[in-house]
């Protein structure tokens, strides 16, 4: 059964949003003309002339990034419910949740440390 | 059958397909990209079944986690290992592929079997719904507390060892600046590898 | 609607990763069938959480957990993956074969 409230918004907005593409590429697809030339199929950048493929070999920087990146975004996920409830859970569970930081503070010090978050 | 229901029952088999057509293409697509791509898709309709299963909080963490980060994070993964591979055929490789099919299938069709066989004890009162995030949140300071905890010991050790295993090449070298070396990890310098590669003829 | 829908569902996606999991060549998409069958497992835990324990939803805490244990997994994973293409430059799992004899 199902009981959430409000989602029939959200169910409009996804139908309305699916449509969009839809119709944007069927406008533009009646609209130009006619495909030509080797230009046509090259990658548009701007108005530059693309450099090479798209798909290159990235830098490990970006890992790393994503990887500190993915690690907070699981405490927040963690934390949501601990603030949203703050009021029902009372000073110990502060205490807790300061563990909680506390200890996901000393990656983040390992990982500044060790030079992941840095670019050069 | 009144219009929430029939709406519900819609979107339940519309998000169904979507994610097991996308979870098939996952796993048979020739382009590992396209995978990556289509993975998210298979996360996006698992958030949509988590909101009619009445979790709104779980559908966003999904949404968050999942589409946000992890397949950011494999997508990187991929582009860092973008070498454009022939992988050598294997002898009755097409063999393989049809045993696990058949294990595959077999399993489905016995889980399908427990699942349809079995009398569940449905609970019929009423879902949290909206309460569920302080329920959540309950939960984790209340009885769920050591868990909660180690789970930041759990991420801090992922953090930590995907630093470690990853790092090799991202600070070409750091010997000199002072106060470095103490957090420097013995490594001895690296060479390939090349065991393998010509020890295995088959 | 009912539980069983849901179960099948997952049923079939846990099918779907297993599958992945054994045939695959690409070590990044071994870790993504993982994450198929995780995936897989999080449903069901919604499902009963939903039909079986709808007031106390311990499923969804279950759910949350699976969740950051499935990032954890992936992060360490990937850098394991990363380091291995790095020593044998190459990401096909017939080569991973250091403890095969």
């Amino acid at each position: 059964m199902f009981v959430l409230s409000g989602y029939e918004y959200l169910l409009g907005f996804i139908f309305v949003a699916s449509l969009v593409p839809v119709l944007a590429l069927t406008a533009s697809w009646l609209l130009r003309p006619a495909p030509s030339g080797p230009e046509r199929r090259t990658t548009y950048e701007s108005g530059m002339e693309p450099i090479g493929g798209a798909w290159i070999q990235f830098n490990i920087r970006y890992y790393m990034f994503a990887l500190v990146f993915v690690i907070f975004d699981v405490e927040t996920v963690f934390l949501y419910p601990w603030a949203v409830a703050f009021n029902r859970l009372g000073l110990l569970a502060f205490v807790e949740a300061l563990i909680f930081i506390g200890i996901l503070v000393v990656g983040l010090a390992y990982a500044w440390r060790k030079g992941a978050l840095e670019w050069s | 059958m009144n219009l929430a229901e029939g709406v519900q029952l819609v979107s339940f088999i519309i998000l169904t397909v979507m994610m097991l057509g996308a979870a098939l293409a996952v796993v048979l697509s020739p382009n590992i990209v396209y995978s990556a791509f289509l993975l998210g898709g298979v996360f996006s309709a698992m958030a949509g079944l988590y909101l009619l299963l009445n979790a709104s909080f779980v559908a966003a963490a999904q949404i968050l986690v999942y589409v946000g980060a992890i397949n950011v994070l494999i997508l990187f993964a991929i582009m860092l290992v973008n070498k454009r591979e022939d992988f050598a055929p294997v002898k009755y490789a097409w063999t393989r592929k049809i045993v696990t099919a058949a294990v595959c299938g077999g399993l489905f069709l016995l889980l399908g079997t427990t699942i349809i066989t079995t009398p569940w004890a449905i609970d019929s009162t009423a879902a949290a719904g909206d309460e569920a995030i302080y329920i959540l949140g309950e939960h984790f300071f209340t009885d769920f507390l050591l868990p909660f905890e180690l789970v930041s010991v759990l991420l801090l050790m992922a953090l930590i060892g995907a630093i470690v295993l990853a790092r090799r090449d991202i600070i070409p070298d750091s010997s000199n600046v002072v106060g470095q070396d103490d957090l420097k990890l013995p490594e001895k310098p690296r060479e390939l590898v090349s065991a393998g590669a010509d020890g295995e003829s088959s | 609607m009912q539980l069983q829908y849901f179960l099948l569902a997952a049923a079939a996606l846990f099918c779907i990763g297993v599958y992945g999991l054994v045939t695959s060549r690409n070590a990044v998409r071994v870790l993504m069938s993982i994450e198929l069958m995780l995936n897989a497992v999080n449903l069901n835990l919604m499902a009963f959480s939903n039909y079986l324990d709808p007031a106390v939803i311990r499923g969804q805490v279950f759910t949350v957990f699976v969740i950051s244990i499935a990032a954890a997994e992936a992060a360490v994973g990937l850098a394991i993956l990363l380091s291995i293409y790095r020593n044998r430059n190459t990401v096909d799992m017939e080569q991973f074969n250091l403890l095969k004899w």
